[in-house]
């Protein structure tokens, strides 16, 4: 079996990398393969590889129709608001546009005076009258502008908390499977890049695409008004504009994509050589390095080169066409004005517009790039949307009852018969396996045919080299994973009879690597029990044998755990988890490779702390270092996923097989 | 440092003197335009089918300035895109350079991550800053002033209008500035909180789902997301705040202007302003007003690429604390014996920004401080061949121990012996070759199998490169891959196993075949069934006459040693075999006890 597709594999990869680089982890998503060899052939292209190809595609809507229509969903649930916007929008574009209309009786005012000698104060008290109306109407369309953004602002906002707390909400209902196959800075971008991309659409390019639709019919249609013949020169510029905007961008499309990826092959090459820079000076490897750095940073520079030529040639092209249709329009203006179809004042007025309508029509064509780019991100949280909750059909619950005697929670199944009463039996925790097989992926089985049994309060332990199926078996036991074949049964009941949260909640697990979350230590043991109080922490701490060092810490019970966890050491972190499952007072406790990544001291610590944690409750070990599971009622050995030896500690010694060689060969001098 | 940032100019110097010079050009004409424009307002007034041809020629004139202004804009988008990516190509060529001469103590002290921002989004944000040095920062000034000029040269008392729209411009960009700060500090804060709960939740979703913490989660989440919206909310109020301002202020001048402008030419037609000089006049406010913002904008950029460039300076101001100048170039190690005479070692650690900051109040100038000594007065002597282990505690500075060997890290008092000579005579490469370690944390590189294993000697043949796999016990489960020696391992070497990749890293270092060979915990992912047959290939002719040195915290890995040195916090507590050290050595005796429990009750 290869050890690749086990999800205790890829789930180290997770925690290991992620404990390496917690910000860098979002951008190397982001990234494609690097490519040592610049140029390779599609043949020889790698998995990852493909997969980055495929990413990249994913950076269009497949299908934009459906996921456009359920972003609408989204966003008219603003309604109300939505609509105020557009009106405001309009009003204030509306009233920007014409605002320069006024421009007109101003010069014709001076005009009259000073070439037909018209009276001055007339012509003066007219231009006061302009000006007035003018100073209103850019008031009015400051105060629309603010009005509407910031609406647009709370909207937006809106949209995007409210997209963020459905995704999150949803993903805790997710199965398992959902996060083994995904690394969590991918996970981690749907919540920033993904939903951030929408709320960008939302909260600029909306106002921005109607007020520059209207900004360009408004501007288009007056120009129309005042002279339609002049105004067909325009549409030439407009042509040739759209054609420059689009032939720059097709033509800058692959030179960003290709600086985009020099880019991505320039930080990931530095990011893997920073990481693994002790490696490199170990191995005498730094010429080398600085060579191959070299060679790839040149090829970003070229690229980049490239790149921003055409894109800086852009906006210069694009001035010159406005200009050279600004002259057009005097030209042709001119011979009316001398024909006499036309005033000056008029033309004036018009010229102004002709260097205003060619904005717009940009940004109208930017914004579609805007809105690819929403619609891509918005599908992609639609599709983890669209994954299906963890499959629950189970009925029996548990039923909680102070117990008089104890003042303890006595737990007890509830199972609904089929008469409508319900049959409570005490929860024991007797665990049985029985003939389970499974496959993470379909063809190849990870589990074939395992069966044991733990009686209550008897401790049962799987052994066996690593990727041999331990862990699958936990996750099999919590219901992460269904099983495909056989059945484990939880005193006598089928675990898939059982609803999953109650299921669940008989249980504490110890596991290898298990994070803290960040908030302080009490936090953390409180995780367990969520009401406890600071007596019931203490007590818990104490069990783990966690309360000495909580003690000593400058901040104590108090001390804030960081998300990179550097202030407490791996030995003490595991003591918390396991003041934690302490705490929880569940009757099965499920200890995963609880001690591997501890020094023997501490691990010595953690056992005592365990040995008290575990009496009186149903105990599954999963171990690769044998000193912990000798005094298990008993041993099941796996080795490719099927057991080969099954006893306890001194009849497995005694078969002299696989569990003795392991055994022994710890202590063999060979 | 302003100077070593200009050493990053060699080669483009002539592309980055030259773009600012097209650039005044380009702003010269640019300022022109709407002064010929306003010149063919006026002459429209009169325009007459005689005059006619006047008008043509302006016309001209002005397409002709449109060409020129094309044609300059195209060579300076050229030249500034070759400066600057030139620059940021030097930069990060020199910074990477830097880096890797640097040694294990400063990389430890700017911390690896660190590292990675400064020569990744450090390094972009001073290559935009050189950009819009040479572009923005010029172009604004030169449009600002001369609009302004120009302005004047039309009617200085119109201009007079500027008097009061610079400074309000300014003072009221500034105010929003300072006040943001803040703001965006706190969103900042809030964002990052924002990302941990939700990498916290991802990480540890094996908890919350054992624990059926789903609820809790989600009521958690809900708390950093509203005060993620509200902060946001907030502080991009204040931004949107600033666009209405600045239009009140762009509309107010040209009313103003206006107003003032008309009652000039109507009564007071001696002043000789023209229509067309108010319509320019009128443009060139606005032309102003986006030059100020651009200056300021320009100047946002250069105050915030400066933290960058201070960081990134920093690299560069960094003395590689081992240095290996004065070694003698001909000397190779001779055999593999190792002495420590009364070795002593601490770290330098550099104080953190916040505590130099209290520091600065007391006294001046503590900027590097030390920690007690990590390892004190340890001495010991390594035959040649010899297999050696070294056994304490996590934390009792066992790694740093061997570290040194290879001079990884500098001693402070006492030397290191390598094959009878100093370590400090070596030149790295001579000493590094003939002394490997297998780290604790393994770390592989994006290439084949066969291209990271080939690292420990790069002109390898396809047999040694099998060889070295095959007494790693890696050889078996690299055949098992489709493509064998020749699979991919993704980026850091995340396609295998923890206890592949360990196998793969103890392969690399055999190949080197080096005179010492230093195992630091190396085997811990790997079952104790492997860790046997390793041992044995290590044992075999092919190996024998390696000096061999276990650091382990498992007896059991280090018992067949020839000798054993036990380390306490930094100081050597017993050397000797493991009979000797289990009857005279209290901790040695303390850890043997605790691990064989199990075996004694049998």
């Amino acid at each position: 079996m290869s050890e690749k597709i086990t999800p205790e594999a890829e789930e180290k990869e997770i925690f290991s990398s992620e404990e390496a680089a917690p910000q860098a982890e979002e951008e190397k998503k982001k990234k494609p393969a690097r490519k040592r060899k610049v140029k390779k052939d599609e043949s020889e292209m790698t998995e990852e590889e493909k997969k980055a190809a495929e990413k990249k595609k994913r950076n269009k809507p497949k299908d934009a129709k459906s996921s456009a229509k359920r972003l609408i969903g989204y966003i008219t649930k603003q309604k109300v608001w939505l609509i105020i916007v557009a009106v405001l929008v309009v009003l204030s574009t509306v009233v920007t546009v014409a605002s320069s209309l006024i421009m007109q009786p101003v010069y014709s005012a001076i005009e009259d005076v000073i070439v037909r000698g018209g009276n001055a104060d007339q012509a003066f008290a007219k231009i006061v009258k302009s000006l007035v109306i003018m100073s209103v109407a850019y008031l009015l369309a400051a105060t629309t502008t603010f009005a509407y953004t910031k609406i647009m602002l709370r909207v937006s906002v809106k949209v995007l908390t409210n997209m963020r707390r459905e995704l999150f909400n949803h993903m805790q209902h997710l199965p398992l499977s959902f996060f083994d196959k995904r690394k969590t800075g991918e996970i981690m971008s749907h919540f920033t890049s993904d939903i951030g991309r929408v709320s960008d659409l939302v909260q600029s390019t909306f106002t921005g695409l109607i007020s520059s639709v209207i900004q360009a019919v408004m501007t288009i249609t007056i120009m129309i008004i005042y002279s339609w013949q002049i105004t067909l020169t325009i549409t030439v510029a407009i042509a040739l504009m759209m054609f420059t905007v689009f032939f720059i961008t097709a033509k800058c499309k692959p030179l960003f994509k290709k600086q985009q990826e020099t880019v991505a092959a320039s930080n990931g090459y530095i990011e893997e050589y920073i990481r693994g820079i002790k490696v490199v000076k170990i191995f005498c490897h730094e010429e080398k390095a600085k060579k191959e750095f070299s060679e790839i940073n040149e090829e970003y520079r070229k690229t980049g080169v490239k790149a921003n030529i055409i894109s800086g040639t852009m906006s210069p092209i694009m001035s010159m066409i406005t200009r050279i249709n600004y002259a057009a329009a005097v030209a042709i203006g001119a011979t009316q004005v001398i024909s006499g179809r036309m005033t000056v004042p008029r033309l004036v007025t018009y010229l102004q517009y002709v260097g205003n309508y060619g904005a717009p029509i940009a940004s109208i064509a930017g914004s579609y790039s805007t809105l690819i780019s929403a619609l891509a991100g918005a599908e992609r949280v639609f599709e983890v949307l669209d994954i299906d909750h963890e499959t629950d059909e189970g009925k029996i619950t548990i039923a909680r009852k102070v117990s008089e005697i104890m003042g303890y929670d006595e737990l007890s199944w509830e199972i609904p018969q089929e008469n409508g009463e319900v049959k409570h039996i005490p929860v024991k925790c007797d665990v049985e396996v029985k003939d389970v097989t499974f496959s993470y992926v379909e063809g190849t089985p990870v589990i074939k045919n395992v069966s044991a049994h733990a009686n209550t309060g008897k401790k049962l332990a799987f052994v066996g080299s690593t990727g041999a199926g331990k862990t699958t078996i936990t996750n099999l036991i919590n219901r992460f994973y269904e099983i495909d074949e056989g059945d484990i049964t939880i005193d006598g009941i089928s675990i898939k009879d059982i609803k999953k949260s109650d299921l669940r909640s008989v249980m504490a697990f110890v596991l290898q690597d298990s994070k803290l979350f960040v908030g302080t230590i009490k936090d953390n043991i409180k995780y367990g029990k969520l009401d406890a109080t600071d007596e019931e922490v203490i007590a818990a701490a104490k069990i783990a044998n966690a309360h000495s060092f909580i003690e000593k810490l400058p901040d104590g019970y108090e001390t804030e755990i960081r998300s990179d966890g550097n202030n407490i050491s791996a030995g003490q972190a595991q003591l918390i988890n396991i003041a934690r499952a302490a705490i929880s007072g569940r009757p099965l406790l499920v200890l995963d490779e609880a001690t591997s990544s501890v020094d023997t001291r501490t691990e010595r610590l953690i056992e005592i702390g365990m040995d008290k944690l575990m009496e009186n409750k149903t105990v599954l070990v999963i171990a690769h270092r044998l000193s912990t599971v000798r005094n298990s009622e008993q041993i099941v050995v796996l080795e490719g996923g099927e057991i080969i030896e099954q006893g306890n500690h001194s009849e497995l010694i005694a078969l002299g097989g696989k569990y003795y060689q392991l055994y022994t060969g710890i202590y063999e001098m060979t | 440092m302003f100077k070593k940032f200009c050493s990053f100019i060699k080669g483009y110097w002539f592309f980055t003197v030259l773009t600012p010079i097209l650039i005044f050009v380009d702003a010269f004409i640019e300022i022109r335009l709407p002064k010929l424009m306003g010149n063919i307002v006026n002459m429209l007034y009169t325009v007459n089918a005689e005059n006619r041809h006047e008008l043509n020629m302006k016309l001209l004139e002005m397409l002709g300035f449109c060409f020129l202004t094309l044609l300059i804009g195209y060579i300076a988008a050229r030249f500034s895109a070759i400066a600057s990516m030139g620059f940021s190509a030097n930069l990060k060529r020199s910074l990477f350079n830097k880096v890797q001469d640097l040694s294990f103590e400063n990389v430890d002290n700017i911390k690896i991550s660190s590292l990675i921002t400064r020569m990744t989004s450090d390094a972009n944000m001073i290559q935009n800053m050189f950009k819009s040095a040479i572009v923005t920062f010029v172009k604004g000034p030169y449009l600002l002033i001369l609009a302004l000029i120009e302005a004047v040269r039309i009617s200085s008392k119109l201009s007079s209008v500027f008097y009061v729209v610079v400074p309000a411009v300014i003072i009221t960009l500034v105010i929003m500035g300072f006040m943001l700060v803040p703001m965006f500090k706190k969103m900042l804060e809030k964002t990052d909180k924002f990302n941990s709960t939700i990498r916290g939740n991802v990480n540890g979703i094996r908890v919350v789902k054992t624990f059926v913490r789903e609820e809790f989660e989600k009521e958690k989440f809900e708390k950093v997301n509203m005060g993620l919206a509200k902060a946001n909310i907030k502080a991009q109020t204040m931004v949107l705040f600033l666009s209405p301002v600045l239009m009140f202020i762009i509309y107010g001048c040209m009313i103003l202007t206006l107003y003032r402008g008309s009652h000039s030419i109507i009564y007071y037609p001696e002043e000789g302003l023209t229509i067309g000089e108010l319509t320019s006049f009128v443009s060139y406010i606005s032309q102003v007003i986006s030059s100020l913002m651009t200056v300021l904008m320009a100047f946002v950029t250069m105050v915030m690429a400066r933290a960058s460039v201070k960081r990134v300076g920093e690299i560069f101001n960094t003395e590689p604390s081992v240095k290996d100048d004065n070694a003698d170039e001909s000397l190779s190690v001779s055999d593999g014996s190792i002495e420590f005479k009364n070795v002593s070692f601490r770290y330098n650690t550099v104080l953190k920004e916040k505590d130099k900051k209290k520091n600065k109040h007391k006294n001046k100038k503590p900027e590097i401080v030390t920690t007690g000594n990590i390892l004190e007065d340890v001495s010991f002597k390594i035959e040649s061949g010899e297999t050696v282990g070294i056994i304490g505690a996590t934390g009792s500075a066992k790694s740093t121990l061997i570290q040194l060997i290879p001079r990884l890290y500098e001693v402070n008092e006492g030397e290191v012996l390598v094959g009878g000579r100093n370590v400090k005579d070596y030149k790295f490469r001579a000493l590094r070759s003939e002394v490997s370690i297998v780290m604790q944390k393994n770390i592989l590189f994006s290439g084949t199998i066969k291209d990271n294993i080939r690292w420990g000697k790069p002109e390898a043949t396809d047999e040694e490169i099998e060889a070295a796999a095959r007494a790693a016990q890696a050889h078996d489960f690299i055949m098992e891959k489709e493509k064998g020696y020749e699979t991919e391992l993704g980026q850091g070497g995340n396609t295998v196993s923890g206890g592949q990749k360990q196998r793969l890293c103890i392969a690399r270092a055999l190949l080197k075949k080096p005179k010492i060979l230093i195992f630091d915990d190396s085997t811990s992912a790997v079952d104790t069934a492997t860790d046997s047959k390793i041992k044995a290939a290590l044992r075999s002719d092919e190996y024998k006459g390696i000096t061999k040195i276990i650091v382990a915290q498992r007896i059991t890995s280090i018992m067949d040693a020839d000798r054993i040195i036990v380390i306490d916090s930094g100081k050597i507590s017993g050397k000797g075999t493991h009979d000797e050290l289990k009857e005279n050595n209290e901790i040695y005796k303390e850890i043997f006890i605790s691990q064989q429990e199990g075996v004694l009750a049998q």
